[in-house]
């Protein structure tokens, strides 16, 4: 048994050498998780992680940077992240966090997103579709169709097409960073091609979204947005 | 928690599939046999598309291990690899490796039942073969009933009737047994309790285990078996079960499914965001005077796009076009790494540049080239419907061997010389019941690159444990002994796998070259040349290729034996562009000069997932070649991407091949050409053309 244990640690340790100095980087995965130690590590680090002071995010500081910002939060984050705006094609704005993973809004309607788990490719509207064209809440028209892709065997992926509803909420106020903020919760409710799902949004009286909670695909799940600074073209 | 998240939270909890909710009965099981039914009874379900799983299977009369695969949507297929207890006399077991497939002809509607027809050893008339015809119906979500009628084995027991005479079990191939014979029906019940992943299961068998029962100790008291399955998690199942009145049997299997990763895929850092150049940018060309300063560009553009798992083998600038040739070393799918490339071109290099014409290389050679519009990929990026419009937009080509003309970048390799040490752990599922046999190897590898088209290789692997080849029999074959010696292949090492110098080329767009020299594999060296003709955008290709070699010493060192044989063959591929499936013939003269063919089919799913199967008829007798009358086999390659949260093109394959046998055995060449270029042609790149923009 000794033997064959050893003989298991030298495979381990010399496997994926290579001339190029680098190591396999399933090997070196694998490595990491498993060698001794390791899992005192994660939990130093997730202890340290713990541990920083939070950066305390205000408008104030969202103003004097002079880009379009929006947070996400997936899953159990509770923080989120910060996307700041990094290409404007017609009406398609794409943020990107400091690991590069992006989000495409039109408008508030995220059509994209990368890097975060599951990737979502596109989404089509209709033109009146509030969610990409402010509008005000009494404005907001009674249905709308919108088109999903998602990665699959063919240029265009899967095809998830869905109609949305929308319905009136209270009124709310909502506080974001350091002020609060008068808004009305709308909700979108889809369905279509097998999926139903149920999107909220805190709009303001001018349309204007300022958090969401939306459908990004039957993998990826919600995720929520906080819209720190919507861009312009100013 | 800020009372907007306390709001958000339930409504992501009401997300989820209609389809799911609205699903009739409960999901398909496992029967004692390995592969979807009730107990040793088949029914008509089906797994979802593509669903994989191994299964460890005994009872009192026979064990071993089955590969169950949902090959298409209404087709289960599955290789058995069993050993049937007390077979040809008391204490004397059978080894019997089967294909089953069921074919699902009608599908479960409100008030009609799936129905299906199937076969056990299919095509062959073997001691386990039998075809039946099979519904199944669920009632509400926790019962399902089946009832059948079988012939063959699944007719021996209380037959209803007989349609003609059935041949007697002789293990040819043929069609004749076929339905033939007395027919019985059989039957069961299966039933989802409330106890949450427990099933039971009984049944009313319609096989007498006549041949069981022959030499044996084993009776059959009851024509009934019961049973129960527990799900251990998405991917683990176990099944117990008591059969015929006197025996116990188990089940143990692991599944998996191509189409559901055991990790998200997506994770790690996205595409470089890109913006449109302004209307009124530079059209200024002058930058692209200088010879210097196109030469260090593309210098620089393969630095950076290196960081990234792009390897840029030559490239040159103009103006306005820009042409890379590059190894995508890091995705798993072509399309994203050129979909990526293409980002980082247009945010990066002048505005003048128009086109960007992109070739992909494979094994060292140029294999397709995409000419992508730099205003396309502008108009079309972040918008929707921009998947179909980029790959119409495209416009693709065979590639020539190198960039034609003047002024071509060309990547210095950093090193002639390159090595790596890795573990390789070959599992045979042959010979052992399917129980398996695990070797553990270390492999030395080195390349001394001349040129980009010629290299030297030399592969040395040392065992460290295992017993692969341990309960091989000298070989008693009566054509020359290619395969079957392979025991005696089978020392402590080290051993020289192979010692070759390769050359491969383009002699045009559509044409590909490879001659090898040395000592090509294990068993063999020798010459072995090849041509290939598959233009990139063709879903079809040929190929010959010609080899004379030498039976090398049982050391695997660098003696030779007296043996030698010209072997040879014109194979013809074709990606069908269907469910994934891709079909090739080998026709030709194999190791011990038998003369026959080679049929191939695949499924090669987009994320990198494939079953392969093959079978090889020769003119060599069934008598001739021993156990299983021809070749044959099945092998299943799982990408590391599926089960790892990053990007990699390693990947693992198992492989459910013959050991040993001599009939129908080919070189073992593991630098063939079209297994290296055929994930770049137009059939493949559309169906993975979804990564582009990822």
């Amino acid at each position: 048994m000794k033997i064959a244990l050893g003989a298991l640690a030298l495979a381990m340790g010399i496997s994926g050498c290579t001339s190029s100095g680098g190591t396999n980087p399933v090997v070196s995965a694998v490595w990491q998780t498993v060698k001794p130690g390791a899992r005192q590590a994660a939990l130093e680090a997730e202890a340290e992680a713990a541990a920083r002071p939070v950066i305390v995010v205000t408008f104030d500081k969202i103003l004097a940077t002079g880009l379009a910002i929006i947070r996400a939060r997936v899953g159990d984050d509770t923080r989120g992240v910060l996307l700041y705006a990094r290409a404007v094609n017609d009406n398609f704005v794409t943020y990107a966090s400091q690991l590069q993973q992006t989000m495409t809004l039109n408008g508030s309607l995220i059509t994209a997103s990368r890097a975060i788990g599951y990737d979502m490719l596109s989404v089509r509207s209709d033109e009146n579709d509030p969610m990409t064209v402010p509008t005000p809440p009494e404005d907001w028209p009674n249905r709308v169709t919108r088109d999903y892709r998602f990665t699959g065997d063919t240029p265009g992926g899967k095809l998830i097409s869905v109609r949305c509803r929308f319905t009136k909420g209270p009124e709310f106020e909502l506080p974001l960073l350091d002020k609060t903020f008068e808004t009305r919760i709308m909700q979108t409710s889809c369905s279509g091609d097998g999926v139903s799902f149920t999107n909220i949004h805190f709009v303001q009286a001018d349309g204007q979204v300022l958090r969401s909670a939306q459908w990004l695909g039957p993998d990826q799940g919600m995720v929520e947005i906080d819209i720190l600074e919507p861009y312009t073209t100013d | 928690m800020s009372g907007m998240v306390r709001i958000i939270a339930p409504v992501a909890l009401s997300v989820g599939f209609v389809s799911m909710a609205a699903a009739q009965g409960f999901a398909p099981s496992f029967g004692n046999q390995g592969s979807i039914g009730i107990i040793d009874m088949p029914n008509a379900e089906m797994q979802p598309d593509g669903e994989t799983s191994w299964s460890f299977i005994g009872n009192g009369t026979s064990g071993g291990g089955v590969l169950n695969f949902q090959l298409l949507p209404n087709v289960e297929a599955s290789a058995r690899i069993i050993t049937l207890d007390d077979w040809t006399g008391l204490g004397q077991s059978f080894a019997d490796n089967t294909l089953d497939l069921k074919f699902r002809l009608v599908q479960e509607g409100a008030l009609r039942p799936a129905i299906a027809v199937g076969f056990r050893d299919f095509l062959s008339n073997g001691p386990t073969a039998s075809e039946y015809i099979v519904a199944s119906k669920n009632i509400g979500d926790n019962l399902r009933i089946t009832g059948g009628l079988g012939w063959g084995r699944l007719g021996s027991s209380n037959p209803a009737f007989a349609t003609g005479v059935r041949p007697a079990v002789d293990n040819t191939l043929g069609f004749d047994h076929m339905f033939a014979g007395d027919a019985a029906f059989f039957g069961g019940v299966e039933w989802k309790t409330p106890i949450k992943n427990l099933t039971l299961k009984a049944e009313y068998s319609s096989d007498a285990y006549l041949g069981e029962q022959q030499f044996g100790s084993f009776t059959r008291n009851s024509p009934f078996n019961l049973g129960a399955e527990y799900r251990l998690g998405q991917r683990i199942s176990l099944g117990a079960y008591y059969n015929y009145g006197s025996e116990f049997g188990f089940r143990v299997s692991i599944s998996g499914n191509p189409h559901s990763p055991i990790t998200a895929q997506d994770l790690g850092v996205g595409p470089a965001p890109v913006n449109a150049r302004p209307e009124d940018y530079s059209r200024d060309v002058a930058w692209a005077a200088s010879p210097l300063v196109r030469d260090k560009m593309v210098e620089i553009l393969a630095k950076a796009l290196a960081e990234d798992g792009i390897i840029v083998q030559e490239g040159r600038v103009s103006g306005t076009l820009l042409e890379l040739y590059i190894d995508n070393t890091k995705y798993s799918r072509q399309p994203m790494a050129v979909g990526r490339l293409a980002r980082i071109l247009a945010g990066s290099t002048p505005p003048s540049i128009e086109v960007f014409r992109i070739t992909l290389m494979s094994g060292g050679l140029p294999t397709t080239t995409m000419e992508i519009k730099r205003a396309d990929l502008e108009a079309q990026v972040d918008r929707p419907n921009a998947g179909p419009d980029s790959f119409a937009s495209t416009a693709f080509s065979s590639a020539p061997a190198h960039i034609p003309g003047e002024g071509v970048w060309v990547r210095e390799a950093d090193s002639k010389f390159s090595w790596g040490l890795s573990p390789i752990i070959p599992v045979n599922l042959f010979g052992t019941g399917g129980l398996g046999e695990l070797d553990l190897l270390i492999a030395a590898n080195a390349q001394y690159r001349v040129s980009p088209a010629f290299e030297l290789n030399l592969s040395v692997t040392q065992k460290i444990l295992g017993s692969i080849g341990n309960s091989a029999v000298p070989s008693t074959s009566p054509i020359p002994h290619v395969r079957s010696d392979a025991a005696l292949y089978n020392n402590r090492g080290p051993v020289v796998e192979r010692l070759t110098a390769d050359y491969q080329t383009k002699f045009s767009p559509s044409l590909y070259g490879r001659i090898s020299a040395g000592y090509l594999e294990r068993m063999f060296g020798g010459v072995d040349a090849e041509l290939l003709w598959k233009p990139a955008t063709q879903n079809w290709g040929l190929g010959v290729e010609l080899a004379y070699v030498k039976q090398r010493d049982f050391d695997s060192l660098l003696g030779f034996q007296a043996y030698e044989a010209l072997t040879g063959f014109a194979s013809l591929y074709w990606n069908t562009g269907w469910n994934d499936l891709e079909a090739q013939v080998d026709v030709g003269r194999y190791l011990a000069g038998d003369w026959g063919a080679t049929f191939s089919l695949s499924r090669r799913f987009t994320n990198g997932w494939e079953l392969s199967a093959y079978m090889t008829l020769t003119d060599v007798s069934f008598a001739d070649f021993g156990d299983g009358n021809f070749d044959k086999g099945i092998s299943l390659r799982i990408p590391f991407d599926w089960t790892l949260p990053f990007e990699s093109r390693s990947a693992t394959t198992v492989s459910f091949a013959g050991y040993g046998n001599d009939g129908g055995a080919r070189l073992n060449v593991s630098n063939r050409l079209y297994p290296s270029i055929r994930g770049n042609d137009t059939t493949d790149l559309y169906e993975t053309w979804g990564a582009y923009w990822q």
